[in-house]
């Protein structure tokens, strides 16, 4: 029998979460009875979980336990990868704030509030954003303001308002600041035009000077009490929802976004080609969850799709790319895809206490397989990373990889060397088959079309 | 020494008299006050609001209960 915490969940008296035997499970303690008791009985749990809103539970033996605090067990639905804040696109962190702020409007039609406001209570499911902490609901007690206000406006208003305002790319502060970008922060990063909107001048600008003024007093919200009525709490909402919908963002201009457009370097010919191959090859080994790695707009990604995975992990490096592949998603209404923006050289690490709380991104692997197509010349030559280096990354990360090399005589390659002097002398095939037999096993190689460049698929040697 | 024995005073107070707060985060002196004043400020819009939908909802009802009047009348005159 194997018993261990969840690092990140602490916070929280009511209850956290935990692994028994490799079974994720959400401990509710004798605390927070009444309040886990109501969530259910006003049928407010059923209402979010029918409009998928919120992830669904089943209560299991007590038996399961992790402590004698225990006063119910509940095993939620696994997801199958779990994502972060820093780590989406501007619309998906939208739509997670949107999701938090009409969770919070329904809650309050049955007496509930949220007790927190945190990005890190939304995942990514079948292509939504649905909420994950049945324990942050709590009574309502009319009057009361809402004490998860000022973690709201750090997690959610703050980014989305400088992503969309100042540059798509300060959603990266997510990863330095853990409990949302402070205040002071966001007012002084966006431009002065940002103050005569005025959402934005009170819940950041105003909020900043407020906070700045309040620090040296401590006041509870329990003493604020009377002063923030339930219609009054309602109106906030809508023009915290109102002003969230009026920010957006569209992609373009960011240096990925049209690489396919302006850069087709294989011919439509070519990419069909690189396209039957690579159903063939994912047909065959029937991978479930995929980690396509340096996915542009997710092309090859829904690919993956077509060919059977039902989790396909569409990571890349520009935002616009992530912000498209996610656009076309939603509209296509697909649930297999998670796009997610990562770059390679600089993965997501561990942060929080002990830089334990959130995990890097090699421990949310491993997947079935890797997709590295079109990839590995930037690593290589761009980023100056050994070959051996590159194998010993992927192998982390899932026992088959499909990988596409891309041999110096490629243009793309032409054009990253035409500024630099070309030092990479063990840049050539022969030495990728060398250095990656090491690692891998080639199952397969082929030769694209039309290209300079072979498709590889790399099955992991056993240790 | 007489602010120190005042702000024991008070923080003894503040621990005996306050209830136990679910609020486990830091929801921060200068927010609670900062949403009280922007709810003051958007609550008459927000009234507004809910009229404007109660009274669109309440005409389109109106009108749907008219349109299908006619019919009614169209199948008592036929069944006559």
């Amino acid at each position: 029998m194997s018993l261990s915490n969840v690092p990140g969940s602490f916070r929280d008296p009511s209850g956290f979460l935990y692994y028994r035997d490799n079974q994720l499970y959400r401990q509710i303690n004798h605390a927070y009875s009444r309040q886990y008791e109501h969530l259910i009985q006003s049928g407010l749990y059923d209402e979010l979980c029918d409009n998928g809103m919120i992830v669904p539970h089943h209560e299991v033996n007590l038996d399961l336990a992790y402590d004698d605090q225990a006063y119910k067990i509940i095993q939620p639905q696994k997801l199958p990868t779990i994502s972060y804040p820093y780590e989406w696109a501007f619309s998906q962190l939208k739509d997670a704030a949107l999701l938090t702020l009409s969770i919070q409007q329904a809650a309050l039609k049955k007496d509930i509030v949220l007790k927190d406001a945190s990005a890190y209570n939304v995942q990514f499911h079948h292509g939504r954003p649905v909420f994950i902490d049945t324990l942050s609901f709590d009574f309502y007690e009319e009057g009361r303001p809402w004490a998860a206000y000022r973690q709201f406006c750090q997690h959610f208003l703050a980014p989305l308002a400088l992503m969309c305002r100042t540059d798509i790319r300060l959603n990266q502060l997510l990863r330095v600041y853990i409990d949302g970008i402070p205040m002071d922060l966001a007012s002084a990063l966006l431009p002065t035009t940002s103050k005569l909107n005025f959402s934005l001048g009170m819940h950041i600008h105003l909020h900043a000077r407020t906070q700045k003024k309040f620090a040296a007093q401590t006041h509870s919200s329990e003493k604020v009490k009377g002063s923030l009525s339930k219609k009054s709490f309602l109106a906030l909402l809508d023009n915290l929802t109102s002003c969230i919908q009026k920010l957006v963002w569209k992609p373009g201009g960011t240096e990925w976004y049209d690489y396919y457009e302006s850069n087709n370097n294989y011919g439509e010919e070519g990419l069909k080609e690189k396209e039957i191959l690579l159903e063939k090859v994912l047909r065959r080994i029937a991978p479930k969850t995929v980690w396509d790695l340096g996915s542009n707009t997710g092309y090859f990604s829904r690919i993956a799709v077509k060919a059977g995975a039902e989790n396909v992990v569409s990571w890349d490096i520009d935002p616009g790319c992530v912000e498209s592949n996610y656009r076309m998603m939603v509209r296509q209404k697909e649930t297999c895809l998670l796009p997610l923006l990562l770059d390679l050289t600089n993965p997501s690490p561990g942060i929080g206490w002990d830089n334990d709380e959130r995990l890097p991104m090699q421990m949310r692997a491993p997947a079935d397989a890797v997709l590295a197509l079109g990839l590995i010349h930037h690593l290589a030559i761009s980023n100056n990373v050994p070959l051996s280096r590159i194998a010993d990354f992927f192998c982390k990360l899932a026992p088959w990889l499909i990988l596409e090399f891309v041999p110096k005589e490629d243009s793309q390659v032409q054009k990253l060397l035409a500024t630099r002097d070309d030092i990479f002398t063990t840049y050539n095939q022969d030495c990728f088959e060398e250095q990656f037999k090491e690692l891998y096993t080639i199952e397969e190689s082929v030769k694209v079309q039309k290209t300079k460049r072979t498709l590889y698929c790399l099955k992991r040697r056993k240790k | 020494m007489k602010k120190n024995i005042t702000i024991t005073v008070l923080m003894i107070c503040f621990v005996l008299f306050s209830k136990p707060a679910y609020a486990y985060i830091d929801p921060g002196t200068g927010s609670l006050f900062l949403q009280i004043l922007i709810a003051g400020v958007v609550g008459f819009l927000f009234t507004l609001k809910t009229f404007g939908r109660n009274i669109k909802s309440f005409i389109k009802g109106f009108t749907l209960r008219r349109s299908s009047k006619p019919s009614q009348k169209q199948k008592n005159d036929d069944a006559e």
